[in-house]
């Protein structure tokens, strides 16, 4: 029973046409680096929220309970990083406002495979990234985008590296914002990534997927990297969007499937 | 690169596609498989130095993706992938309609389908697949047993017998 289960089975798969590895070890090692920083920082975060408790607590009982502390500056008391401000009300970004803002950016072409971040554990929820999926097809089949919006303190390092399956092109650009195009040969989730951070602390991820569908239709890259840059350029991403856009967002994508995000 | 990295790359480098394509059974999906192996892997990493070596690492991380795998089942809208419609059995269609074995699996449901690959793809011990899965020798037999009757009537023949 066994054998034949696993024979045929076997032959199915030989039959699929299953994508390339691409930097699965090298990606896991990066995320559980990631994952490991985030344990650490959280186990010191909490500390250092017990010890300030207690200074407080102290300040408190000490008689200066009336007085106000001066008001924290925009956008510093997550991150630690001044986020640019845009006239309007604005909201926290979600992953609904990312779908509709990338269809708002994207070529023209019908879209699907809507997503939002799933239960992963690493990048994008350690580091409170949004994250929003979607593909679009430009008559040549679809092509999924995914896009992380999240704040670093330090840009990507341009150094050297010893992935002899990845290039990477940094440069300024025109806005000042610096860009790493990274290319994995092989891995199809992260055919090409735009990676723009902003001197703000912003940071956006955008990649562009190559991988098969489960029906074996290649997906072509749905943008070039001149397409890619622009959009992952946009002034509009950040860790609050415009309200309206928020709000609109909201009423298209009200139940986004989750998809994995890393 | 650390010691400690180095023995984890050696180790994702040679069980990372196998780990891919057992997510794969399970998911029908390569982006998602390719996720649930990453994630799988990192999470390995980040035990890694709290492993103990006289434990199966390989183990762990079968652990770790098909509970990785189950959350997002649980958490997920139900994007499963399957064929829109299964007819009782097979032999009331042509030969070209028959459903693979791959596309019978996904009419289990996640956990069901779960255990049958564990224990007829990975060719884990009742045991072993119990303790994966986090339930009892018993409902492994049950569960394993029923899944196969259902793929046998999914798929009308006399495979799986």
């Amino acid at each position: 029973m066994e054998d034949d289960f696993h024979t045929r089975l076997a032959a199915e798969l030989d039959n699929e046409p299953e994508p390339p590895l691409g930097d699965l070890v090298g990606n896991a090692l990066r995320q559980g680096r990631r994952l490991r920083l985030v344990r650490r920082t959280t186990t010191y975060a909490v500390g250092t929220l017990v010890v300030t408790g207690v200074l407080i607590t102290g300040l408190i009982v000490g008689g200066r309970a009336g007085r106000h502390a001066p008001p924290a500056a925009v956008g510093t008391a997550h991150s630690g990083l001044s986020i640019a401000k845009s006239p309007g009300p604005r909201s926290p970004i979600t992953s609904a406002a990312i779908v509709y803002r990338l269809k708002q950016l994207l070529p023209p072409g019908p879209t699907s495979d809507y997503g939002r971040a799933g239960t992963g554990t690493g990048f994008g929820t350690a580091f409170g990234t949004a994250f929003g999926q979607i593909a679009v097809d430009r008559g040549h089949g679809p092509g999924m985008v995914r896009l992380h919006v999240g704040t670093l303190p330090i840009p990507y390092h341009c150094g050297s590296h010893r992935d002899a399956t990845l290039t990477i092109q940094c440069a300024t650009l025109p806005d000042g914002a610096q860009l790493a195009i990274m290319r994995f040969s092989d891995d199809c989730n992260q055919s090409l990534v735009a990676d723009v951070y902003r001197s703000n602390g912003v940071n956006v991820l955008f990649d562009v997927t190559t991988c098969l569908t489960s029906n074996g239709t290649a997906n072509p890259p749905a943008l070039s990297v001149t397409e890619a840059v622009a959009i992952a350029d946009d002034p509009s991403w950040g860790p609050t969007m415009d309200s309206a856009l928020v709000a609109a967002a909201q009423q298209e994508f009200p139940d986004l499937p989750r998809t994995f995000n890393n | 690169m650390t010691t400690r990295d180095e023995e984890f790359v050696e180790f994702a480098s040679a069980h990372g596609p196998s780990l891919r394509r057992t997510a794969y059974l399970m998911c029908r999906d390569w982006h998602l498989a390719q996720d649930l192996t990453q994630t799988a892997l990192a999470k390995l990493y980040a035990a890694w130095g709290r492993l103990n070596w006289l434990d199966n690492p390989l183990a762990y991380a079968r652990k770790v993706l098909l509970r990785t795998f189950l959350d997002h089942q649980r958490r997920h809208d139900a994007h499963e992938l399957v064929v829109e419609s299964v007819p009782d059995t097979a032999h009331e269609t042509s030969p070209e309609l028959r459903l693979t074995l791959l596309d019978a699996l996904g009419h289990l449901p996640p956990r069901d389908r779960a255990i049958v690959v564990l224990r007829y793809w990975e060719d884990q011990s009742i045991e072993a697949v119990a303790e994966l899965v986090g339930t009892t020798v018993s409902v492994v037999k049950t569960q394993s047993m029923r899944s196969l009757t259902k793929l046998r009537q999914l798929l009308g023949e006399d495979l799986l017998t």
